[in-house]
């Protein structure tokens, strides 16, 4: 019976789309072949026939009267409300009751590649709160980096050319492996930055920071003057946003993301470096997400919209938007909107945004601008936070058009079909060389496909793609696998970094959690592995960063001039 | 007709309902344009989501959720060939959304003949008997699919989309679109027949 069934199944897709016209010739001729000598598919055609005509036949019905009125009258509410991006007055700063710091400590000796003696941090902050601070310590040898006399203002590609990469471990950004460790008990945790040195596999402590915790998606600015990291409120189910002025180890604590997803994890620094773009929510308040904006020049912070439903995106890094920042507003049909640089200097964002595209949510530029990856789908609320529904998918945009992304976007997984609950989450990475990017992490609700033996797709793969040489992620594409026990490991941050392989492809820092035993993959008890590898896959044994420590990870590169296209 | 339509003039602030007389009247081009996608839409878009919905008040308000939802991204549509795939995907979604809320699985009881009675233009009382009892049955038929294969069968034969264009509404591919359409129809299949149509 399932045999015969599954003979006739192809067919019936094609009687079904017959109906339209919309076979190809070769299809047309099958099909017609096949109903000559099928009895059952000539009834299954005439019902489907008949079941057209009896839908198609429905009475038309006419719309109440007062619809016209009614939707004029929302119009009308809509257009004298204040609209979605502006900021409220009445909040700046001290989200959830946010702590501003001053943080007297000196990091002596620690020398960033920004000037250290050119803090550009005010000492007040518009919440009274005071942060207890430490002293960040440099129990290491520290090494300067290439241009101690570079202005933490000029953008990435301004910087000067590089002398040896990458540096060594005593070194904070440009051009140096970073990354957190988390260790210590409970009651006594400690978080701090290190460097590793690829050429010797040597680390050494750089800096700690105040506010500990498990750490989570830490992005350096692109003037490797301050660290912004997020460690997770395990208990709340979210993040707390921190800043960090790495020369004199000054904290803010800035907000609390509104859950623990991907989409709040996300944080941009503008290119100048002046600018933390981020998602905050009251959570307390029952109040949702908003992009928020931290400002180096006084290390204040500001709230940039208002709708409750928004997500910060990317700065534009380059281009005549450059500058200017991408925000997203999360609903069952999202959209995203272009905010310019004035509106975030004057704190008062008071000009429509110059640009917005619907069905695109939370779209990360490339680190020149020229693609972005970003997500589509039908969006729901989920606690103060929101997620993807139904129709999710990443798309990859296409060849740029005047300098930036073209917005007419490639499903970044060609080969998988996007049903009702397709991809509802992953998590995207981009090399500093603007073409290869990574994935994983991915949450795949379909029917995972056979590739080679292997299912497609897998949470604890690390997919790549390329951007530039159109690379999409395919079941027989590039992928690595750096776990050996699905249940219990996942990758869960992916930084592209400069450690020499021998193999012509970019290298990356793999974050890998291990549940403890006795606990799913989803608590947070366990410890995380910095491992190294090649974009290519490798055999064997790879490197492991900090292999004693407990927890050790993301990894932070902030590249040097000439690696950015 | 005229009568009300002074009164609605009357009660709302501008004056003149959308349609025409504010199509002239208005030198504003984002006003223009949506009073003519309001006007060649809001019917069939109603008609769509009543059908998803079964309940005329609430397919009202998404009718009007969905317009104002429109016409606040209204800037973004840059191909006004996309504009009808483009209005449809955004009351899928509400209604979508809607149908959420409620947790509404299958409605329409015995009770509450919801579409069936309302207004429209008719011909005559037996005539519009028949017609009311058959809509009923495809109704109760269509009430028991998936919302998915709901919506792809109404956006199919009722609003006489192709799979392209289904696609666009439901964000899905070529492929999806066609694969989920043929599972709508066998599922549409056996759900007239339990109504008593033939075949």
């Amino acid at each position: 019976m399932s045999m015969d069934r599954g003979r006739h199944e192809p067919f019936e897709e094609l009687i079904s789309a017959s109906l339209h016209d919309d076979l190809t010739g070769e299809e047309r001729r099958s099909l017609d072949a096949h109903l000559d000598g099928c009895e059952r598919c000539r009834e299954t055609l005439a019902a489907f026939s008949d079941q057209r005509r009896i839908v198609a036949g429905l009475h038309y019905l006419a719309p109440p009267r007062d619809l016209e009125a009614r939707v004029r009258t929302g119009v009308e509410a809509a257009e004298t409300s204040r609209p979605w991006w502006r900021r409220p007055p009445a909040i700046f700063a001290g989200v959830g009751g946010g702590l501003a710091v001053v943080a007297g400590a000196l990091l002596a000796l620690v020398i960033l590649n920004g000037s250290p003696d050119e803090p550009p941090v005010g000492q007040t902050s518009p919440s009274p709160s005071v942060m207890v601070s430490q002293a960040p310590i440099a129990s290491e040898p520290i090494i300067e980096s290439p241009d101690p006399n570079a202005s933490p203002a000029e953008s990435p590609s301004a910087e000067p050319e590089p002398s040896v990469r990458p540096t060594p471990p005593g070194s904070i950004g440009w051009g140096a492996i970073n990354y957190l460790r988390w260790e210590g008990t409970l009651a006594d945790q400690r978080l701090a930055l290190y460097g590793f040195d690829p050429a010797t596999e040597t680390t050494a402590p750089l800096l700690d920071l105040e506010v500990v915790g498990r750490p989570v998606a830490p992005v350096f600015s692109p003037d490797s003057a301050w660290l912004a990291y997020q460690v997770a409120l395990e208990g709340r189910g979210t993040n707390r946003i921190i800043v960090v002025h790495l020369p004199t180890g000054e904290s803010y604590e800035i907000g609390e993301t509104p859950d623990a997803s991907v989409f709040s994890e996300r944080m941009t620094w503008s290119p100048e470096s002046r600018y933390l773009a981020y998602t905050a929510a009251e959570i307390d308040a029952e109040v949702g997400p908003d992009a928020w904006v931290f400002d180096t020049l006084d290390a204040t912070w500001a709230q940039v919209t208002d709708s409750q439903s928004t997500y910060a995106a990317s700065f534009v890094p380059f281009g005549v938007d450059a500058g200017a920042l991408w925000v997203s507003e999360a609903d069952s049909t999202p959209s995203t909107h272009l905010v310019v640089p004035e509106d975030l200097a004057d704190g008062e964002p008071g000009t429509v945004p110059d640009r917005s595209m619907d069905f695109v949510f939370q779209p990360l530029l490339s680190p020149s601008g020229d693609h972005a990856i970003f997500w589509r789908g039908s969006m729901r609320q989920e606690g103060e936070g929101w997620a993807i529904d139904t129709g999710g998918m990443l798309y990859l945009t296409g060849e740029p058009v005047d300098g930036g992304p073209s917005w007419s976007g490639e499903e970044l997984f060609p080969t998988l079909v996007v049903d009702q609950d397709a991809l509802g989450s992953a998590r995207v990475r981009w090399s500093y060389d603007a073409d290869w990017f990574a994935v994983f992490d991915v949450q795949w609700r379909g029917t995972q496909t056979d590739a080679g033996g292997s299912p497609f797709p897998r949470t604890d793969a690390v997919y790549f793609g390329r951007a530039v040489q159109r690379m999409l992620i395919e079941d027989d594409g590039t992928w690595i696998n750096v776990t050996t026990d699905a249940e219990m490991e996942r990758p869960v941050d992916v930084a592209f970094v400069p450690y020499d392989f021998g193999a012509d492809v970019p290298s990356v820092a793999v974050t890998v959690f291990e549940s403890a035993p006795g606990e799913s993959g989803d608590s947070p008890v366990g410890r995380a592995r910095l491992l190294l590898a090649p974009a290519a896959g490798f055999g064997g044994g790879v490197p492991e960063i900090d292999a004693e420590a407990d927890w050790v990870g993301p990894a932070l590169y902030v590249p040097q001039g000439d690696e950015i296209r | 007709m005229q009568l009300e339509d002074e009164v609605q003039s009357m009660a709302l602030p501008g004056g003149a309902s959308w349609s025409a007389a504010m199509t002239h009247r208005v030198a504003d081009l984002r006003d223009d344009a949506f009073a003519r996608l309001f006007d060649e839409f809001s019917a069939p878009i109603y008609n769509y989501v009543l059908r998803m919905v079964s309940d005329a008040d609430r397919a009202a308000d998404i009718t009007q959720d969905t317009f104002i939802k429109a016409y606040r991204k209204l800037d973004t549509v840059t191909d006004a060939a996309a504009t009808r795939s483009w209005l449809y995907r955004i009351a899928t979604n509400t209604a979508i959304d809607d149908m959420r809320r409620r947790r509404m699985t299958i409605s329409m009881p015995d009770d509450a003949p919801a579409i069936a009675n309302r207004a429209d233009h008719r011909p005559g009382p037996e005539a519009e008997a028949m017609s009311r009892t058959l809509d009923e049955r495809v109704q109760r038929a269509l009430m028991t699919l998936r919302p998915n294969h709901r919506q792809c069968l109404l956006l199919s034969d009722l609003e006489d989309m192709s799979a392209h264009q289904i696609g666009e509404v439901m964000e899905l591919s070529y492929a999806a679109v066609r694969t989920l359409l043929c599972r709508a129809r066998g599922e549409m299949r056996k759900a007239l027949a339990a109504e008593g149509f033939a075949r």
